[in-house]
């Protein structure tokens, strides 16, 4: 199979599936070893081309989509989407199961010092959070973790690419002693 | 769910100390306890004004904060040298949260970053469930594969109390009253009467002396059998045919 033939099928099998399509079932689909760098090439010159159907990548897993760059001219065919934003106890919640997954309920109670229940039903709706086993301790707790749809919608490649928690600086939280005042942030 | 209280707007008893702190423009590496908790209290119990719900949470905090405050006043009562500050522990945990916070800011900020993005949905593709056979199993397998079923079953086996051991305390067995039925002609036997004891006498169990009398009144309401006295026991007389088959059947 030469190089062109194996960027057909893989484009083909994409749009077949509409679900995410891992660079395990690609090479297997192939007979190759190297989809992930020849669906990457695509994507690649698709973007190049400014092309207005786009390869994105999640954790392995590819699919298709419209590109961004032409969401103006989408909406005139469809009903604009709602910019509905989460709230902050719901990207609160959603921090902790990011960084701590898999996680209990009780775990991020903890953390945020507050009870949670809505803010995870809601991101379970939402399809960004999605229950996953049970802890094996006495009570046997649910655990919870993020999804695809959560990677996808934060454009994150990867839960690893989150930003190192323990360098996040943080900014005007507190006063440090040696720090001067700060004056703006305090919308929060 | 976030409270409302003055110009501050918090998620939970954490954030509300938090918030405090960048208030007062102390370091979280050094808070004033006292003047801290005497604000959180009094926000706390201005909280509870409003919405007595939820503030249950703030009360842990508002016992905590009370609490180290109360350590602090006792300076080194000496029980053990290495305690450190009392502040520590809570000093950590606001740390924790403020980094959550910040990484929730940094998701709030990438929140959209899909948002002119379309996707296919799924459309829904039947994927092929049974694999065909392809002859490389290996026909031991199948002889592990019986071995282990007929293991479970005599372990299933010696767990299970045996039927049989039963048998002596309990029988159940079942009667079909037209087997009684056929049974009483017998009995009969071209006679046209019998007693009731008699009809009895060759009964073995319970099930088959419950089933022959149903039998009895059931001849009886058929009008093939009628019942009179004589003298201790009773007579019964039997005056017609044998029902036929088809109208048993009922008394399978």
């Amino acid at each position: 199979m030469d190089l062109k033939e194996a960027e057909a099928v893989i484009e083909s099998v994409l749009f077949a599936s509409g679900d995410p399509v891992s660079t395990d079932e690609l090479n297997s689909i192939l007979g190759l070893s190297n989809a992930a760098e020849i669906a990457n090439n695509i994507a690649a010159k698709w973007a190049k081309e400014k092309r207005g159907i786009a390869i994105k990548s999640v954790d392995n897993k590819y699919y298709l989509c419209s590109s961004e760059k032409y969401y103006d001219y989408i909406v005139k065919l469809i009903e604009p989407r709602r910019q509905s934003g989460l709230s902050n106890a719901a990207l609160e919640t959603l921090s902790v199961v990011a960084y701590n997954q898999p996680v209990t309920r009780s775990t991020i109670e903890f953390v945020r010092g507050v009870n949670s229940d809505g803010a995870l039903g809601r991101l379970i709706e939402k399809g960004l959070v999605e229950e996953c086993g049970r802890l094996e301790t006495p009570g046997k707790p649910l655990l919870y973790r993020t999804t695809d749809i959560f990677l996808r919608t934060f454009g994150i490649n990867n839960v690893a690419d989150l930003p190192n928690l323990h360098t996040l600086p943080l900014q005007s939280m507190f006063y440090e002693g040696r720090e001067k005042e700060n004056p703006e942030k305090a919308d929060e | 769910m976030n409270f409302k209280l003055d110009n501050l707007t918090f998620e939970g008893p954490l954030d509300l100390l938090l918030q405090l702190l960048h208030k007062n423009k102390v370091s979280i590496y050094d808070i004033p306890i006292a003047e801290i908790t005497n604000q959180y209290i009094e926000y706390v119990e201005r909280l509870q004004e409003i919405d007595m719900e939820g503030t249950g949470e703030f009360l842990v905090l508002a016992a905590q904060l009370l609490l180290i405050k109360s350590k602090m006043l006792l300076p080194g009562s000496g029980e053990k040298e290495d305690e450190g500050d009392p502040r520590s522990e809570l000093v950590d945990r606001l740390i924790e949260y403020a980094k959550y916070k910040e990484a929730a800011k940094f998701l709030s900020e990438r929140q959209f970053s899909d948002f002119a993005v379309f996707y296919r949905a799924a459309e829904e593709i039947k994927l092929p469930k049974v694999k065909e056979f392809d002859g490389k199993i290996p026909l031991s397998k199948l002889f592990l594969a019986f071995e282990s079923v007929m293991e479970r079953k005599k372990e299933l086996d010696s767990l299970t109390v045996k039927k049989e051991a039963f048998e002596t305390i309990v029988r159940r067995e079942t009667v079909p009253v037209k087997t009684r039925i056929y049974h009483i002609y017998k009995r009969f036997a071209g006679r046209k009467s019998l007693s009731f004891s008699a009809l009895f006498a060759d009964v073995t169990s319970r099930a088959e002396a419950v089933s022959t009398f149903l039998a009895v009144l059931e001849l009886m309401r058929r009008g093939n059998m009628s019942v009179s006295e004589n003298a201790d026991d009773m007579l019964l007389t039997l005056d017609g045919e044998l029902p036929p088959e088809k109208d048993m059947e009922e008394f399978e």
